[in-house]
């Protein structure tokens, strides 16, 4: 059954909690660039959304990959990377998600997948305010993509949101070295 | 190299007269012996800046110190520490921020930055990981802080960049300058941002692509985890953390006989959510929205509980005129609580009529004219008319409007004396008199000066630990050990925060600070002009100068002072590792004999 990470994000605080759980459960370390949760933010219009992969029915990642390494699998929902396929730097997958989800390991220079925990994702259990909600993708939810476009259109950051993300990991070591 | 936890490891030394950068290894020596945050500040700056240096001379520096848990999830450690020596005080000053820009310089791998010398030209700092860069910031000059912000990120196209800037008020040296993270996380007492703008440097953008390591990730996750739930299941959190310092005035109810006009209640209508601090469960911040009245429309972050008290008093009852001050004051790079204090001190004699039309410029400074606090705000900034007369508030305010010493504003080494009315509190007058910063409520009452100092060196915010059980110097030595890999135990802190205390004591005392710049406002005049204050009704005091006296010679004892002058002595800089420290004080015939 597919399971979705929704985020009700009109109250996030933008405190970077998930962000940095995330990157601990991933690297034991706590850093912002390496961790599949990112917030994106307005400061002045008080916006902040923490984006992570919403394992689209139809990722786009997983079409313009060009050496197919993102696989979606059918039953759990859940879109994955194949690291021994991944040519790591080609970032097409990067620059075509409309949420600007993904992001690249400055470290390993490899995609930040998120596996949502496996089940139990940290993100969402750790949010002081708990806005990030872990459940069952039900038909109206299934729009998801749907919502999160619109909502993000609404505050006027839709169009840039991938551009954003792009921009912001230009600066990253992954992306200087390649 | 040492594989550093905790600790970044690296120092970054910026000198702007020549334009030269360089990274240097931290010292682990160093860094187990001041920690971290003010306490890498108060050495450094006592060993680089003599009593010589003028704070806005090319001499002067100003220390960026990380906190030690900055960057990790320690309940509320997203700070940093600016340390340097103030132009308003000419003595010691840390000043620390939160916001953003603390762990975002700690994952760029720095826990230092130090900035010397002085720029020929308007500059910003740019720090991407190793790629250090000083860039032109002509464009930049004159600009307010949040549109610098919005700038900086345009141009190096990255919108991670988390920044710290000067407004106008910093660029012309105001004394009522402050230092701005994002939008109004300031570090803004006692004006290190003139100090920037002394040194034409108007701001320092950051974004780091690496992580805060740990020696025992496991072992320190758990205990961060537990001490989140402590703090979280305290009775208070839900209005603490809801409200922040807006939750809390001293009369809640009541403002002269009406019902309170800025009580934390009035600014229900114009809350949209809250906003935190970086790694932070508290998020004590409200995003604010004006929905009604004459400044519909503005939005803005971060009010707190300070400045609005503060307004409240000058009459204002329209909190969304707090709104538009709070905005204005972060846009300029104004200190919010410092001018509306002065404010106050200058509307009250105005009243007075000590203060006429002739010395305010034609301002008409009655209770309550917004109009006028915002023209005196831009004024301060760009330091015109009646604003740069208020630049000598608080010490030789009196001299420069020709009005006698006693019209002088209450301070305590040059710094506000500003909970003047607390003078029937024994321990907060204390605390706020003793402030090796001059007169300042945040380093603490007596009693609480270690872990505050504490707060201060590993980067962890007051207001968030503040619990009823709070978090104690114990979890501290535990969290620096699992963090750093250093076992500390709570003897090796408390030491660690009195050395920061006798070397901010020890560089006063160069400065010329003695023990009669220890007491409250109204005794310091006593001792000094060897008549009583004529405004204050001491017999109204709750507590004697005799009482004062006898807490004072406690104090220097337990710290290791010279009873007649305050200053540190050889005996116990000598235990604290502190020898050279004293060699150079009796060098300059200043340590006790």
């Amino acid at each position: 059954m597919r399971k979705i990470l929704y985020v009700d994000y009109d109250k996030c605080t933008g405190c970077e909690l998930c962000v940095l759980h995330c990157s601990f459960q991933k690297t034991q370390t706590f850093s912002r660039s390496r961790s599949a949760v990112r917030v994106m933010r307005e400061e002045e219009k008080g916006i902040c959304i923490p984006e992570m992969c919403q394992h689209c029915l139809e990722p786009e990642c997983l079409l313009v990959c060009p050496v197919n390494a993102i696989s979606r699998d059918e039953k759990t929902g859940i879109v994955s990377h194949d690291y021994n396929l991944c040519i790591k730097g080609c970032k097409l997958c990067l620059s075509v998600c409309p949420y600007g989800a993904l992001s690249l390991d400055p470290v390993t220079g490899k995609v930040f997948e998120c596996n949502q925990c496996l089940g139990d994702p940290v993100c969402a259990r750790v949010c002081p305010i708990e806005i990030i909600h872990y459940q069952k993708a039900e038909p109206a939810a299934l729009s998801d993509k749907d919502t999160w476009k619109r909502r993000l259109l609404k505050q006027g950051m839709g169009k840039t949101a991938s551009e954003k993300r792009f921009a912001s990991i230009r600066h990253s070591k992954g992306d200087r070295n390649d | 190299m040492t594989n550093w936890h905790g600790w970044a490891g690296t120092i970054l030394n910026v000198d702007l007269t020549n334009m030269k950068l360089s990274r240097e290894p931290l010292s682990l020596e160093f860094a187990k012996k001041y920690i971290g945050g003010c306490g890498f500040g108060a050495r450094i700056l006592y060993d680089e800046v003599d009593p010589e240096v003028a704070p806005l001379s090319p001499e002067n520096i100003i220390v960026i110190s990380n906190g030690t848990l900055s960057g990790t999830i320690t309940p509320g450690s997203s700070r940093y520490d600016v340390v340097s020596k103030s132009p308003l005080t000419g003595i010691y000053v840390r000043s620390s921020g939160g916001g953003f820009f603390g762990p975002e310089m700690k994952l760029a791998g720095y826990d230092l930055i130090i900035i010397r010398g002085k720029a020929a030209k308007p500059t910003y700092l740019w720090i991407n990981d190793e790629h250090v860069e000083i860039r032109d910031a002509a464009h930049l000059w004159g600009k307010d802080t949040w549109t610098t912000q919005r700038l900086i990120r345009a141009e190096l196209d990255d919108p991670d960049i988390q920044t710290l800037k000067i407004g106008p008020a910093g660029e012309n040296m105001s004394n009522y300058a402050a230092i701005i993270g994002n939008l109004g996380r300031a570090a803004s007492n006692f004006c290190i941002a003139a100090v920037c703008g002394a040194k034409n440097l108007k701001a320092i953008a950051v974004h780091g692509n690496q992580g805060v390591s740990l020696a025992k990730p496991k072992e320190f996750m758990a205990l961060c985890n537990s001490l989140t739930e402590r703090v979280k299941n305290d009775p208070g959190y839900e209005k603490r953390s809801t409200w922040g310092t807006l939750g809390f005035v001293q009369n809640p109810e009541n403002w002269k006989g009406a019902p309170n006009p800025l009580y934390h209640t009035a600014f229900t209508d114009l809350f949209a959510k809250n906003i935190a601090c970086f790694g932070c469960h508290f998020h004590c911040a409200q995003f604010h929205q004006v929905k009604s009245g004459k400044y519909q429309g503005i939005s803005g972050e971060s009010i707190e509980g300070g400045p609005r008290g503060r307004l409240m008093r000058l009459e204002i009852k329209d909190p969304g005129f707090v709104v538009k001050y709070n905005n204005l004051c972060d846009q300029l790079g104004v200190n919010v609580s410092h001018l509306a204090e002065a404010l106050w001190w200058a509307m009250k004699r105005y009243e007075r009529r000590v203060i006429t039309r002739e010395d305010t410029d034609g301002l008409d400074l009655t209770w309550g004219n917004e109009e006028i606090i915002l023209k005196v705000l831009h004024q301060v900034a760009y330091r015109e008319g009646f604003g740069e007369t208020l630049s000598s508030w608080p010490r030789g305010v009196a001299e420069k409007l020709g009005k006698g010493l006693e019209e002088d504003a209450p301070h305590v080494k040059g710094g506000y004396h500003y909970r003047i009315e607390e003078m029937e509190n024994i321990d907060a007058a204390f605390g706020l008199s003793v402030s090796t910063r001059g007169g300042d409520h945040q380093m603490g009452e007596a009693s609480r000066q270690s872990i505050n100092a504490l707060c201060d060196m590993t980067g962890t915010c007051k207001w968030a630990i503040a619990s009823e059980e709070g978090i104690c110097l114990e979890d501290f030595a535990q969290l620096l050990s699992l963090a750093t890999g250093v076992d500390f135990d709570v003897a090796d802190l408390v030491k660690a925060t009195e050395r920061e205390l006798l070397l901010a004591r020890a560089f006063n005392a160069r400065e010329g600070i003695r023990r009669i710049d220890d007491y409250p406002y109204p005794f310091h005049y006593q001792l000094k002009y060897g008549n009583e204050h004529p405004h204050y009704d001491y017999s109204k005091f709750g507590f004697s100068l005799e009482d004062y006296d006898k807490m004072l010679d406690e104090y220097y004892r337990l710290h290791g002072c010279d009873l007649t002058t305050g200053i540190p002595t050889r005996e116990k800089l000598e235990s604290l590792g502190l020898k050279d420290v004293a060699e150079d004080l009796a060098r300059r015939g200043v340590l006790p004999t």
